[in-house]
């Protein structure tokens, strides 16, 4: 019988590395919404603490060095503009409203037009259509925030610039020279595609009938049917700003095409958040899946998974989706929420308020979009947590 | 997890070729060692969703497991067509060593029943796993020599193939579903 001791070794072995390596637990703590709202306006809070002269935002903080980071990106700029507005739109933020305002008047600075568009980018350098999709993305918002109309003309003009860079295929180009006044030929920009998708998507939204469901439409075909082939993505890349687009859009706005995308797309934020979910900061968790994902990686998991999760309540073709989404995103808020720098640990650094809010790598670090998708993504989660179906 | 793709799975998890190159020749142990892997899988698969919930493992997650059991099983029977003999309990007591285990509860067997009961299609692999292991019981009763063990043998390796087929077909699943 002592052979049998092999076999019985090599199941018990082999089951153990399995738990190890393959299926850690994943951890989800329970979350409640008045948990995430709070997470929520730490975050924003951090971010509106950061306005600084010129309509600039605090890009980035190194706690360890007490580094405040030099660096600056207009995209960022943009995302953290529309996430405030957003806050503004969907809670009635005041304190918000008025620090994303601070940041427009940085983005009216930087606008170079040409042949009725416009495009928000740094003068000298090629204009990526991120910084401008969204730039409309935030003006959007903040319509909703506000109603009033006066900006209504640069969304317009920003969107023209997104409409400007579309190819006969639907693609967008990356960006515009101002060298040679045209799109620069063959250039795609990794997140600006899905960021222009949402911001026409949300544009016909804002103002319908003056044809901005079409380019929205024709760059959600080839999101869907060619952008992973043409763009070079060997699984389908998991596009949080696509997300959003696809439940902006609506069923009535999609095709089959559209809808086998977004169940890619499901699948992909899936696995990521279950991946996610079975990391730690220490321990076989953190030698096994490495470092935890950042708040920026947080952040996107949970807005892909809203985005869907929104589209799959309204799009019954997608509605098997909704319970697995809405358990998804309750554990990747729940993550995200227990992440966060919290008041008590912010007052142990040497710059409590540049810690309080914020999502640190393990080296010490935060950024803007840290703070930016963390906010995003949390919202997005809060109609899942107050009643919403799934 | 459909049916037929429990019953495919199941088939080049039990690898009925392979096995019989090992089973015992007698026909009643061989017999009361497939009930008692039918119960076992059958046990598997009814509580494999409250396991997974105790293991706070997503059913998603543990197809992925599974997939790569499968795998590397698979892997196992095309590179060893003839397995080692394994120790033997006297009389009926052969029912439970080998047959039952290690030779019918293998791995694959085990994260196949897990997974299908983390899925919620219970009744489906207990339904598929008894096809599957009346498949060995035909096989059993195959007259050996050295042809017939030569044909096994192939038998084996083509359902070690499809033992890592299944895996992939599994893996892909798992990478899919949300």
């Amino acid at each position: 019988m002592r052979r049998l001791l092999v076999p019985v070794a090599a199941f018990v072995l082999g089951a153990l590395a399995l738990r190890v390596a393959v299926v850690p637990a994943e951890v989800c703590p329970p979350v409640e919404a008045r948990s995430v709202r709070s997470a929520a306006a730490e975050a924003a809070a951090w971010l509106e603490r950061g306005a600084r002269p010129g309509g600039l935002y605090t890009y980035g903080y190194d706690r360890k060095r007490d580094e405040v980071s030099g660096d600056y990106s207009i995209t960022r700029h943009a995302g953290v503009m529309m996430a405030l507005y957003r806050l503004a739109a969907e809670a009635g933020d005041a304190r918000a409203l008025a620090s994303a305002d601070h940041g427009l008047r940085f983005v009216r600075a930087r606008l170079v037009r040409r042949d009725g568009w416009a495009a928000f980018t740094e003068p000298a350098n090629d204009a990526g259509i991120g910084a401008s999709a969204l730039a409309v993305a935030a003006l959007v918002h903040r319509r909703l925030a506000t109603d009033d109309g006066s900006q209504d003309d640069l969304i317009r003009e920003l969107a023209r610039f997104l409409v400007a860079q579309q190819q006969p295929d639907g693609s967008v180009l990356g960006s515009w020279s101002p060298s040679t006044g045209r799109p620069v030929p063959g250039t795609y920009s990794k997140f600006g595609t899905g960021e222009a998708l949402w911001a026409l998507a949300l544009v016909d939204r804002l103002l319908p009938g003056e044809g901005w469901d079409g380019p929205a439409k024709r760059l959600a075909r080839y999101v869907a049917t060619r952008r992973d082939d043409v763009e070079g993505y060997v699984l389908t890349f998991p596009d949080h700003w696509a997300a959003y687009g696809l439940a902006e859009l609506g069923p009535s706005g999609l095709g089959e095409p559209e809808v086998a995308y977004a169940r890619r797309l499901a699948g992909i934020f899936g696995l990521n958040s279950r991946l996610e979910a079975q990391s730690g900061e220490a321990g076989l968790r953190r030698v096994m899946r490495g470092e935890p994902a950042s708040g920026a990686g947080l952040g996107t998991i949970g807005e892909g998974l809203a985005g869907l999760w929104r589209l799959s309540v309204a799009d019954p073709r997608l509605g098997d989706l909704s319970y697995d989404l809405a358990e998804r995103l309750r554990c990747t808020a729940s993550r995200t929420a227990r992440r966060q720098t919290d008041p008590g640990e912010a007052a142990g650094f040497p710059r409590p308020l540049l810690a309080r809010g914020a999502w640190f790598s393990e080296d010490g670090y935060t950024q803007m979009d840290d703070q930016q998708h963390s906010l995003s993504g949390l919202l997005a989660t809060l109609p899942v947590l107050v009643g919403g179906r799934g | 997890m459909s049916f037929g793709f429990l019953l495919v799975a199941f088939v080049a998890a039990l690898n009925p070729c392979r096995a019989r190159l090992v089973l015992p020749e007698r026909r009643a142990a061989v017999a009361l060692g497939a009930l008692i892997a039918l119960g076992t899988g059958a046990a598997l698969a009814a509580v494999g969703g409250v396991f997974l919930d105790w293991l706070d493992v997503s059913p998603e997650s543990f197809r992925l497991a599974a997939a790569l059991v499968l795998g590397l099983e698979g892997a196992r029977a095309l590179l060893v067509a003839r397995p080692a003999a394994e120790p033997e309990l006297a009389g009926l007591g052969a029912a439970l060593v080998p047959v039952a285990f290690p030779l019918l509860l293998t791995p694959g067997v085990v994260a196949l029943a897990i997974a299908a009961g983390g899925d919620g299609v219970e009744a489906a692999a207990i339904g598929a796993l008894a096809a599957a292991l009346l498949l060995v019981l035909l096989t059993a009763a195959l007259p050996r020599g050295t042809r017939a063990d030569a044909l096994l043998a192939a038998g084996g390796r083509l359902l070690g193939a499809t033992e890592i087929a299944a895996g992939i077909a599994l893996a892909v699943e798992a990478l899919r579903d949300v």
